[in-house]
């Protein structure tokens, strides 16, 4: 039964093109500058509650690693909880709790990262806490070996027994081999357990020195005060031995078809495509790009599900995984589950058709606005936590990308055409050959 | 244009009150609203206090019903692409005891009465289509199926199932393959019909919008909604069961329960701070420093107070490779004896309640954590005054006040044990 009132939609679309023309912008709101020692610092100003994010960056992460390495990034970050030449095993994270805080960190493929959010009255003593493991680190055999333990439980948690994340992981090392972004995160078992002390010493002190990291500072606090803390605790820190980055050249054949077999209920299809770094200098490409994968799949109403799932009924889910931002060579994958007596290679074709030339030259100007609408909502919506604000900027600054983006981001995306969209969606996937991937039930 | 400006000069020179202002318009307790004007987002949350447990004889019927509706096609086009079409986003989910549905937009009072106009036609559409509700159908028995592919999923269908035998609790949100399969459009909508009532519905919004506005809001939402009488939920015992579900994984999976008190029980503050020392609190709480700091068998091990209407327990989990399961289960019992003693130093309960005080102040930092907690004080029928209560309440709480709840509130002499993994002879 048609029950909406026709005017309120005419009034809708009136009145959105108004309101969404302003946006909330990083750079009322942010701080940079550097120390002497080369610390990049950032302060993002949000006073809504009392609390207050601390966190710390490190540019490195899983593609600095190499084979027969790899994983130590992340086993590094679980270590920067056991202890410094002050503190004991776990008192880091006992301080922060008894400020009512909480703590934690992340490992990514490009950056390390570890935060704090607490009260704006404990700041000081954060940047304090923090600090003090950048240069103190204390790394102790028996700590060491329980904490692989840890990980190891870890890996089976999120890789081993995940028949899902176990082919995204072959996947990547398919197209990279173990070179950047083909290795995995959280590494192999092997190296888990082969991991000496010898290598966190030498990954810590290769790695964690000011001029390799940046400190952001998000929520409520004193500008001036937070200035003071930092010059205090960090500008007397001085960096070793100039940066000698490690780089890994394992070498690896691509396959262009392979399948996995998981405990699934159904196949799930993966269409991976190689994709450029960004580039900082001309990000149009990129954000076409963006732009056209929202169109083909950035919500329920997008053209995958609305072709595949709803009309053709081939598919029951469909996903594309892409990072606007990487460093190196990156895959963008495209992927879905088939339904009912659909083939695997019968979705394959489907899915390839919807990325051909004469499909990508049917998109209209209403799809590309309704992605734009999403874009500048989002763009609101991104400010609503003090976290996130913090992990954007920082997820852009380990890889040398400035934050400066995040805001061109929507002005830049404003601006581009139905013909860049047409033309990004052709020169990054249509024209590229497909690596293919099923990962089938266990029969 | 003058209203997103106001909104953005507010962002930069007002700060929000560490406790926010908790208003009921137009008099109904069952309609909460918040005025944040620091971010120029509307958040609005209708809950209906009817998830699973009404689904009766068809496991999954609510969830269905609630996915086939949101996916109904509106003068042509899909509820969804009204929201995403202006930016805006509509999530929706169902409970054992609630089905939920939320929209967020930019605070555009015309976009929002626009997108409650056409939620509100997808509710109450009389029209559903083969199409769309095979569909709803197909993914659902999907994700069923999933779920018995999963240890953690599957351990959580077996605790329901176990648990709350013979209850309206004893299935997850989603249903049974056999139950789901045979759901006929026409029961969709007399289910619907059933559980629609006013009686039974909640709203909450949250953010930049006018209590004035948020009336008017309100009575478009509920303008379709009829008054029936409302059946109240049964009350019920958790059953006292050990289960080990045989599966091929790397780690065997264990839920240690402990029948607890439900969230209006006066005890509550007492086992709150309990279950913070005990594994509550992640890093520094008896589950983590005895599990994973000691002797790293873990990644992930903690507890939580689950408090249903009539009903709650506190629960324990992790995961661990299949040969140290047992050891891993010695520990937890060795630590559910220690919190059942509770010889716990005053220094500790003191820097306890302190820090979760402090953390009290800081809990509501975002508009969709303000949201999520208006919601639940909806939902328990607390006092608009939480904030001061739950303060209040908490300095209250000393040893000897912890001790008295664990004796009087947990049933430690009936904790059930379920565990999924692969048996190592």
């Amino acid at each position: 039964m048609f029950r909406i009132n026709q005017t309120i939609i005419f009034l809708m679309f009136l009145f959105v093109s108004i309101n969404l023309d302003a946006s909330i912008k990083f750079s009322e709101r942010l701080e940079e500058y550097s120390l002497e020692n080369g610390l990049k610092v950032i302060l993002i100003e949000d006073k809504r509650s009392p609390a207050v994010v601390n966190s710390i960056w490190y540019r490195v992460g899983s593609s600095n690693e190499v084979n027969g390495k790899t994983g130590i990034s992340h086993i590094l970050e679980h270590m920067m909880f056991k202890g410094t030449n002050k503190l004991g095993p776990g008192e880091f994270s006992s301080i922060v709790k008894k400020m009512g805080g909480t703590d934690n960190a992340f490992t990514s493929k490009d950056f390390t990262g570890y935060y704090q959010k607490v009260h704006n009255e404990d700041l000081e003593r954060c940047i304090e806490l923090e600090s003090d493991r950048m240069i103190n680190l204390k790394l102790d055999d028996n700590q060491i070996e329980k904490e692989i333990n840890v990980v190891k439980e870890e890996r089976r948690l999120r890789t081993d027994d995940n028949p899902v994340s176990k082919t995204f992981e072959k996947i990547m090392i398919n197209a990279f081999g173990m070179n950047k972004y083909g290795i995995p995160i959280i590494g192999t078992m092997q190296d888990i357990e082969d991991t000496t002390k010898k290598d966190l010493e030498d990954w810590y002190n290769l790695y964690y020195q000011p001029r390799n990291a940046i400190v952001i500072i998000a929520g409520n606090f004193d500008r001036d005060k937070v200035k003071q803390y930092i010059n205090k605790y960090y500008s007397s820190i001085e960096n070793d031995e100039p940066l000698n980055l490690i780089s890994s050249d394992a070498e690896y054949i691509s396959k262009e078809y392979f399948e996995v077999q998981g405990d699934v209920s159904k196949p799930v299809v993966f269409i991976s495509f190689t994709k450029p770094e960004f580039n900082d200098q001309d990000p149009r490409k990129s954000y076409a790009l963006d732009l056209f994968i929202e169109i083909m799949d950035g919500g329920y109403s997008s053209r995958l599900t609305e072709n595949l799932v709803n009309s053709k009924k081939v598919a029951l889910d469909t996903f594309i995984s892409n990072d606007t931002y990487n460093q190196h060579d990156n895959l963008i994958i495209i992927g879905g589950t088939p339904r009912g007596n659909t083939t695997t290679d019968e979705f394959i074709s489907h899915v390839l058709n919807e990325f051909s030339d004469e499909s990508i030259d049917t998109i209209g100007q209403e799809e590309l606005e309704s992605a734009k609408a999403r874009i500048k909502s989002d763009n609101v919506f991104k400010f609503d936590s003090v976290f996130y604000q913090a992990m954007q900027v920082g997820m852009l600054e380990t890889k040398n990308i400035s934050w400066r983006n995040l805001d061109n981001y929507y002005k830049i995306s404003e601006t581009i055409t139905l013909s860049e969209v047409m033309s990004a969606g052709k020169s990054y996937i249509t024209q590229n050959k497909p690596l293919i991937t099923v990962l089938r039930p266990i029969e | 244009m003058r209203i997103l400006f106001l909104g953005i000069f507010l962002f930069f020179s007002q700060t929000i009150n560490s406790n926010p202002v908790i208003q009921s318009l137009g008099d109904n307790e069952d309609y909460l609203y918040v005025n944040v004007k620091t971010l120029p987002i509307v958040d609005v949350n209708l809950s209906l206090k009817q998830g699973s447990v009404s689904d009766g004889d068809t496991p999954g019927l609510t969830n269905l019903m609630l996915n086939v509706l949101m996916n109904s096609d509106i003068n042509g086009k899909k509820l969804v692409s009204y929201f995403e079409n202006v930016g805006a986003k509509l999530s929706y989910s169902v409970s054992n005891e609630t089905l939920s549905i939320a929209i967020r937009s930019v605070s555009n009072l015309d976009q929002v009465m626009m997108l409650s106009d056409v939620l509100n036609s997808a509710l109450f559409t009389d029209e559903i289509d083969d199409v769309g509700f095979n569909l709803q159908k197909d993914k659902i028995l999907r994700a069923i199926s999933e779920s018995y592919k999963k240890p953690d999923s599957l351990l959580e269908s077996v605790v329901s199932e176990k648990l709350f035998y013979d209850t309206p609790f004893a299935h997850q949100p989603v249903g049974t393959k056999d139950s789901v399969i045979n759901i006929s459009k026409k029961d969709i909508k007399a289910h619907r019909d059933k559980i629609f009532n006013l009686d039974n519905l909640e709203i909450n919004i949250v953010g930049d919008i006018t209590s004035k506005e948020s009336k008017r809001l309100i009575n478009k939402l509920t303008n379709e909604f009829s008054k029936k009488e409302v059946e109240p939920l049964e009350e019920y015992k958790l059953k006292t069961v050990t289960h080990h579900t045989e599966f091929d994984s790397t780690q065997t999976h264990l839920a240690v329960i402990i029948p607890a008190i439900s969230r209006s029980d006066p005890d509550y503050y007492n086992l709150l701070v309990a279950n913070y020392i005990f594994g509550g609190s992640g890093f520094g709480s008896w589950l983590m420093e005895e599990i994973r700091q000691k002797r790293g068998l873990s990644y992930s091990v903690y507890s939580y107070l689950s408090t249903y209407q009539n009903s709650g327990y506190l629960r324990i989990s992790l995961q661990t490779k299949n040969e140290s399961i047992n050891l891993a289960k010695n520990i937890i019992r060795e630590q559910v004896d220690k919190l059942s003693r509770f010889d716990v130093e005053d220094a500790k309960i003191t820097s306890t309640k302190n820090a979760i005080l402090r953390s009290f102040e800081m809990r509501a930092d975002t508009n969709r954590k303000i949201l999520n907690l208006i919601s639940s004080i909806n939902y328990l029928n607390l006092d608009l005054n939480y904030f001061e209560n739950y303060k209040n309440n908490l300095k209250q709480v000393n040893k000897d006040s912890i001790k008295a709840a664990l004796n009087r509130a947990m049933d430690f002499d009936n904790i059930s044990v379920f565990t999924v993994g692969k048996s190592i002879e």
